[in-house]
């Protein structure tokens, strides 16, 4: 038995009660902050969910194709999409890709720019390092409860999970990408003159997309597996498929739902891959 | 310690009338397993069982953590955990008819007195600012205070968790009540963040109404009102989600048991017969519960607690010699 | 290169130090500790000691040194995309080092231009845009970008490769495309980071020529980084030898091949080929030249006695007649025994192209200058002993 060496109730009190009273005296400012955000989530949501679904689908087919001009992935990708509304789950996908596109912008609005700043510098790195390491390792539970104490239940909190747990990769990415550039052409451009910010445009970001866009698939990637946790704060969507599946015991339908959320991040990943790799033609640096 | 062990069972036996030879140990069972169920008053009770077991009756009993969902999957499967302290029947009820049938599982008692009151409850503070606001009839007339923040043209009605029978028969309710007009149904999808949601409302004094039950920590924490109902009707649909003429009715009344293992009741009839006696008021338990949140104790403490300020209550569950041990193990 | 112009770029005193102390570690250079012992002492590399020079306007100064010697460190101070740890640099008078900022932005873009050894072209711009990145910089209209872009396209001699990627280019390509970018621009100064050196030595033949030709019409102040000393020899109006961060000479190609500083130094140009770079001029040695009017065999016998060679080379005219022999002079008793013909060569004529002359013949060859004056004459023995003098005297 470990020795008990000071009393944790004290301590911990003092936490709740300056939580409760950030919640008490800042919940409503801040849920007021927040409420931009809820309302473009809720039209982002209602207008993919206002379209036919063979208009969502045909426009993901025909995405997929423009990037790879061959039927292939549209085809594989349809199908999946298809499959998904067959077995019942089609508003629910819907949300679910609504809620992941949503945390995937919201991430890359973050994640790239801080990238940035942590390529460039060692301070900013040394900071942020530790910071993702407890992002992505603190279970969503611990920060979500208070996050819902402060917004309401719903898509605001499990956007701002779903950022948090899957920010880390682009943020990560960027900041290797940058790093990993080729130092004779960055040095080449601050020969001629440029200055921090073009060196950035003209050299650093462009020869670091490709692992940027790794890092915005891994990103995408991430948002995907916190639907369930997502969910549970009432975010909706097929995470909510699977927890009455658990609640009602019913394997199948837990199964199916699963299935589906595993089905879109088939759907997405290909699609981002197959545009990574386009990007990379379209760069020329297949053999730089 | 066994000379103590055996003369406690001779007292047992001296104590108690009728033919229960072994009615103050543990019978034949290795193990008596508990789901410590993840909310407050299942893990209390699992922990009341496990002290009294253990300490009472020498048993080998061990706690299991658990949810409703994930404790009944494994009864219904393999038999344990024995002991399911708080299942609410009604939110199982195929599990619950299935399990029965084959005689796997039966009530043992009923842990809470009343049973489970289930409802949909609003702040004392909203209550009192709002006299009119009584009943669920009333609720359409205010749904501008409770506004949906996601669609503020309409209320919010908070109801239950993904996959509970509730989430159904309020879906339900809410057509027979001709609320899904004026209110959304929004499910907060876990009892935590429904829990958060709650407190959230009440630490900023905003209006809410929420779905929610008792014996709960919350509801001993913070006073809140049930919206009264029309009585309760037999027969409806209302539990069916495919339900097409919804009527409106009351919650039933909530059927809350001890469900127990007949492997276990065969194997240990002494510990059968506390299960069976085991009762607390609603009441009571919010109480408990409710000292336990303010002192930060765990469910182990509090059950010790009501172990050590409720003796008139639990001495009635079990025969004096095991009353004695249990406290004299505290 | 004109001596009496204002110096272009003045270094003085540059020290380079890296590491984490670079204070200490500069005190102990500047004391003479050597590097070793600095680095031991401190963790600090000393990478430029006590560089002092001056380049003149259209020189082709070369640097040159081993890897390690510090002149990639040292050709990176004169556009300051290293900064010296104490010294200073001036170009046309202006202390760079001083410069902040955007001035030295400006200064990079219309002043310097850099070639580099692994091109440093951008993968995802066409050969087009990547010539014209320093226009860009420059801030030049989009038509102007293009037209100087495509011209010095053509002039690198890649026309009609204006809508390439790099990566579609060979190594001699991209460095053409390199040094197309580094012209576009019109900056006085180009830098060449070992621009040749990683390329096929046919192909960077080919460039030396090519960079040598369009120097001569443009007249600019070039900075040459090289570990070949061939490449020195060939291209620098100065070369300057580095070594563990030290100048151990400067000197032009003929100073640094005929009179090395040290043996550092005659090692390290041991083998290249003098026959290439060393001119008649600069190895002949004097012969008696006497006018065949009035030549007597006593006037030719005194004047091979006082020089003490076996042969007079004889003018007609103040042309060159031919060459008396002593062995034809004591042949004969009387008279000079007849004026042998023989080739001359000019002053500037690399030795390369003498030696077929010298083997032909077992006469003296003489070197004459622009006039057609004999100056002196090259014999077989000189000849050979010039071209392998350094083995010679390295291995003795």
């Amino acid at each position: 038995m470990f020795p008990e060496l000071f009393d944790t109730r004290s301590f911990r009190e003092a936490i709740d009660r300056s939580a409760d009273w950030v919640v008490t005296n800042w919940g409503a400012t801040i849920e007021a902050a927040f409420s931009p955000l809820l309302r473009g989530l809720v039209l982002l949501e209602q207008g993919l969910l206002w379209l036919p679904w063979y208009v969502l689908i045909g426009a993901v087919c025909g995405i997929s194709f423009l990037i790879t001009r061959n039927v292939k992935l549209p085809l594989g990708v349809g199908i999946l999409l298809f499959l998904i509304g067959a077995v019942g789950f089609w508003d629910d996908c819907v949300r679910t890709i609504a809620l992941m596109l949503a945390a995937t912008l919201v991430s890359l609005a973050i994640g790239i720019p801080f990238g940035i700043a942590m390529s460039l510098s060692l301070t900013v790195r040394t900071i942020m390092r530790p910071l993702l390491d407890i992002m992505q390792t603190m279970p969503s539970f611990v920060y979500l409860i208070p996050a819902v104490m402060l917004l309401g239940p719903g898509k605001v909190p499990a956007l701002l999970a779903t950022v948090i747990y899957a920010v880390a990769p682009v943020m990560r990415l960027t900041d290797l990408g940058i790093r990993q550039v080729d130092p004779d052409v960055v040095e080449a451009v601050t020969s001629f003159g440029a200055g921090d910010w073009q060196k950035l445009i003209h050299a650093q970001l462009p020869l670091a997309l490709p692992t940027i866009m790794a890092g915005i698939n891994q990103t995408m990637m991430m948002a995907l597996s916190m639907v369930v946790i997502a969910s549970m704060i009432g975010a909706g969507g097929l995470g909510y498929q699977v927890l009455q599946g658990i609640g009602r015991l019913e394997v199948s339908r837990g199964l199916l739902a699963g299935l589906s959320i595993v089905a879109l991040a088939i759907v997405f990943d290909r699609i981002a891959q197959a545009y990574g790799r386009r990007m990379q033609t379209s760069l020329h640096m297949n053999d730089e | 310690m066994r000379i103590g062990l055996a003369l406690a069972a001779t007292l047992g036996l001296w104590l108690t009338s009728g033919d229960v030879v072994h009615a103050a140990d543990c019978g034949s069972a290795d193990e008596i397993s508990i789901t410590e169920l993840n909310w407050p008053s299942g893990a209390f009770f699992a922990n009341l069982h496990q002290i009294v077991l253990s300490k009472g009756y020498g048993c080998n009993a061990t706690l299991t953590p658990g949810d409703t969902a994930s404790s009944t999957a494994s009864m219904a499967a393999r038999g344990k955990p024995d002991i399911n302290p708080e299942l609410w029947v009604d939110n199982v009820k195929d599990f619950w008819a299935k399990v029965t049938a084959e005689k796997k599982v039966y009530a043992a008692g009923h842990p809470v007195i009343e049973g489970g009151i289930e409802g949909f409850f609003i702040p004392k503070y909203v209550a009192e600012a709002h006299p009119d606001l009584k009943s669920i009839t009333d609720l359409a007339k205010f749904k501008d205070l409770f506004p949906d923040p996601a669609d503020p043209s309409k209320g919010v009605l908070y109801t239950c968790q993904p996959g509970w029978s509730c989430e159904v028969l309020i879906a339900n309710m809410a057509k027979a009540f001709k609320l899904d007009s004026t209110f959304n149904l929004f499910s907060p999808g876990s009892s935590a963040a429904l829990d958060a949601t709650i407190v959230k409302a009440y630490q900023r004094k905003e209006p809410i109404v929420t779905y929610y039950w008792a014996p709960t920590p919350l509801l001993g924490k913070y006073p809140m009102v049930r919206l009264e109902m029309p009585p309760y009707v037999e027969g409806t649909c209302n539990n069916d989600k495919n339900c097409t003429s919804p009527k409106p009715s009351d919650f039933p009344p909530g059927k809350i048991v001890t469900a127990v293992s007949t492997a276990a009741k065969d194997k240990a009839p002494g510990p059968a017969k506390y299960l069976a006696a085991f009762t607390i008021k609603n009441q009571v338990v919010s109480q408990m519960l409710a000292w336990a949140d303010d002192n930060k104790a765990t469910p182990a403490d509090t059950a010790k607690q009501f172990l050590k300020t409720h003796e008139e209550i639990w001495t009635k569950w079990v025969p004096a010699d095991v009353a004695a041990r249990v406290k004299a193990g505290l | 290169m004109n001596n009496t112009a204002k110096p272009k770029i003045v270094c003085r005193d540059i020290f380079k130090i890296f590491g984490k102390t670079p204070a200490k570690a500069l005190e102990l250079a500047a004391r003479g500790v050597s590097r070793a012992d600095i680095l031991s002492q401190t963790g600090n590399v000393v990478a430029l000691r006590d560089i002092s020079f001056e380049m003149a306007a259209g020189e082709t100064f070369v640097i040159m040194g081993l890897s390690g010697s510090g002149k990639s460190t040292l050709i990176r101070h004169f556009n300051r995309l290293v900064e010296p740890t104490s010294g200073s640099i001036t170009v046309d008078g202006e202390d760079i080092v001083a410069m902040g900022k955007a001035r030295l932005r400006e200064f990079r873009r219309r002043k310097v231009s850099m070639v580099f050894q692994n091109f440093g072209l951008l993968p995802h711009r066409t050969v087009l845009d990547n010539v014209a990145y320093g226009l860009l910089m420059q801030g030049r209209p989009k038509a102007e970008q293009r037209e100087r872009a495509a011209y010095w396209i053509s002039q690198v001699g890649l026309a009609g490769y204006e809508g390439h990627y790099p990566r579609q280019l060979s190594g001699g390509m991209k460095q053409r495309v390199g040094l197309a970018r580094a012209l576009a621009g019109e900056a006085e100064i180009l830098l060449m980071d070992e621009a040749f050196s990683a390329l096929d030595p046919l192909i960077r033949g080919e460039m030396q020529e090519q960079l040598a030709s369009l120097q001569k019409e443009l007249g600019k102040t070039v900075v040459f980084i090289t570990h070949d000393p061939d490449e020195a020899m060939l291209l620098g109006d100065r070369i300057a030898i580095l070594r563990e961060g030290s100048i151990q000479q400067i000197g032009t190609p003929e100073q640094i091949l005929l009179e090395p500083a040290n043996d550092y130094i005659a090692r390290f140009v041991k083998s290249v080929n003098r026959a290439r770079f060393l001119t008649a001029g600069q190895v002949m040695i004097s012969f008696p030249v006497l006018a065949e009017k009035g030549l007597t065999r006593e006037a030719a016998c005194a004047a091979m006695a006082d020089s003490n060679v076996d042969h007079v080379f004889v003018t007609r005219d103040g042309a060159l007649a031919g060459v008396l022999t002593k062995d034809a002079l004591q042949e004969s008793s009387k008279g000079t025994g007849g004026i042998h013909v023989t080739t001359s060569c000019k002053t500037s004529m690399p030795l390369e192209q003498v030696t077929p002359l010298i083997a032909r013949s077992s006469l003296p060859v003489a070197v004459v200058d622009l006039e057609g004056r004999v100056v002196g004459g090259l014999t077989r023995a000189v000849t050979l002993r010039s071209i392998g003098e350094l083995t010679a005297r390295s291995s003795a």
